[in-house]
């Protein structure tokens, strides 16, 4: 499912995700680092490539038997949450090459030191699996809530994460139902530990 | 809304004025406010009714426990959702909507009542959460007023989480794994894809999102 965006001349985008809206194509004096939405866009780029990593160093445990026994349900699940994690990188990387900067194919450093390295390094279980991937999860939808809500200022930009939003909160909740009988505890969405562009990428 | 207020529009009117909206916003951002209000409407109403349902009822337990949670829970977080919209078409000038979205009731309340089985009205239900999620995605470029906006933001990921969870529940109905439906899932004796069943998109359309006047109050 893609979304349409309403530009004039814009298609309804292809099964890979919507087309690169025209932002604001912002960058640094002299043409250094992109700033406002690209920015942005670069940042979700690398948490995006972060999350399909992290799920791929997972898998790559649980299929070596690192994790004991790790249902196929999980492992069916976690590959189309990181084949949804290509496509929503793909949607980002799309904004920057329209705007003429390279795709980002790095990772959120920041958030790799602070989750993901001592998550996976951590990993032992199918539990434990999950509760890393809801972890990840939440900080993706957070990132794209804040944005959303005031970070960005392109229509573009904005329609990009709230397409992606939900669909990151349909993942937590749907990894949630492996751990606990209310799978949706909340009435609203939380920016909580959403990443800032102030992040690094490697 | 202040005394002050009412007083001031009451004058306009007697003026020939119409009330000011709150500065910054528009008469759309009230009708968009107000046609979210009525698509909760028909959310709690139906989330109200489907525990209840003989669709639901035929079910053994657990799984029409867990159902009737979901429901439940989801039919109180709707309810926090009408209030929010609703608070936010008084505060920009407009009234509460307590009406439910007339629309929606050809494509939504009558197969749900009408359904045969259980998974039948899970997936209408997935249905008006999916016209909800795209209806509020929507609103967060349209609308001007930022908390609108930002209610929008917050709420439209909520109702995506209950599609997903609905459709899930349905697939393994449709599968005949009723006893699998309960939460938490038993991962060992999940079918292999019943869990991608509920998230069965990498993004969100807003093709199915309703028109923002839609549901505004007459």
């Amino acid at each position: 499912m893609v979304t349409a965006w309403g530009a004039a001349g814009c298609s309804t985008g292809s099964p890979s995700g919507p087309p690169a809206p025209s932002t604001t194509a912002t960058t640094s004096p002299g043409g250094g680092q992109p700033t406002g939405d690209l920015a942005f866009a670069g940042l979700a780029a690398s948490v995006e490539n972060l999350l399909i990593a992290s799920y791929q160093t997972a898998l790559g445990a649980a299929g070596g038997g690192k994790l004991g026994t790790v249902p196929a349900s999980l492992t069916t699940l976690v590959k189309t949450l990181q084949s949804h994690h290509r496509d929503h990188a793909a949607a980002w990387n799309a904004i920057l090459t329209a705007a003429g900067l390279p795709a980002v194919t790095a990772v959120d450093t920041t958030l790799q030191a602070s989750v993901t390295q001592p998550g996976l390094a951590a990993l032992k279980t199918a539990t434990g699996l999950t509760q890393l991937a809801i972890g990840l999860e939440r900080i993706a939808a957070a990132t794209y809530l804040e944005a959303a809500q005031g970070g960005l200022t392109t229509t573009g930009a904005v329609q990009t994460s709230i397409a992606i939003q939900p669909v990151e909160m349909q993942h937590v909740a749907i990894l949630e139902a492996f751990l606990t009988a209310t799978p949706v505890a909340a009435s609203f969405a939380s920016t909580a530990g959403a990443r800032t562009v102030g992040d690094g990428i490697a | 809304m202040t005394i002050v207020r009412r007083r001031r529009d009451r004058d306009r009117r007697a003026l020939g004025v119409a009330p000011v909206l709150l500065a910054g916003a528009t008469g759309s951002d009230v009708s968009a406010a107000q046609t979210a209000a009525s698509i909760e409407n028909v959310a709690i109403a139906l989330y109200g009714q489907a525990p209840d349902l003989p669709s639901v009822q035929s079910l053994g337990s657990p799984a029409r426990l867990t159902l009737a949670a979901l429901l439940t829970g989801a039919a109180q977080h709707h309810a926090d959702h009408l209030t929010a919209f609703n608070a936010a078409a008084t505060r920009l000038g407009g009234r509460a909507q307590t009406a439910p979205d007339p629309a929606l009731t050809s494509s939504v309340v009558q197969p749900a009542l009408g359904a045969t089985t259980a998974a039948q009205l899970l997936q209408v239900l997935a249905q008006l959460e999916l016209v909800a999620a795209e209806t509020y995605a929507a609103q967060v470029v349209a609308v001007s007023d930022r908390q609108l906006k930002n209610s929008f933001a917050a709420i439209t990921g909520v109702e995506a989480q209950h599609a997903g969870l609905l459709l899930a529940a349905a697939s393994l109905l449709d599968e005949a794994k009723v006893a699998s439906v309960a939460f938490p899932w038993e991962a060992a004796t999940l079918p292999a894809t019943a869990a991608t069943e509920g998230t069965p998109s990498a993004f969100l359309r807003t093709d199915q999102a309703r028109p923002p006047t839609e549901g505004a109050a007459r």
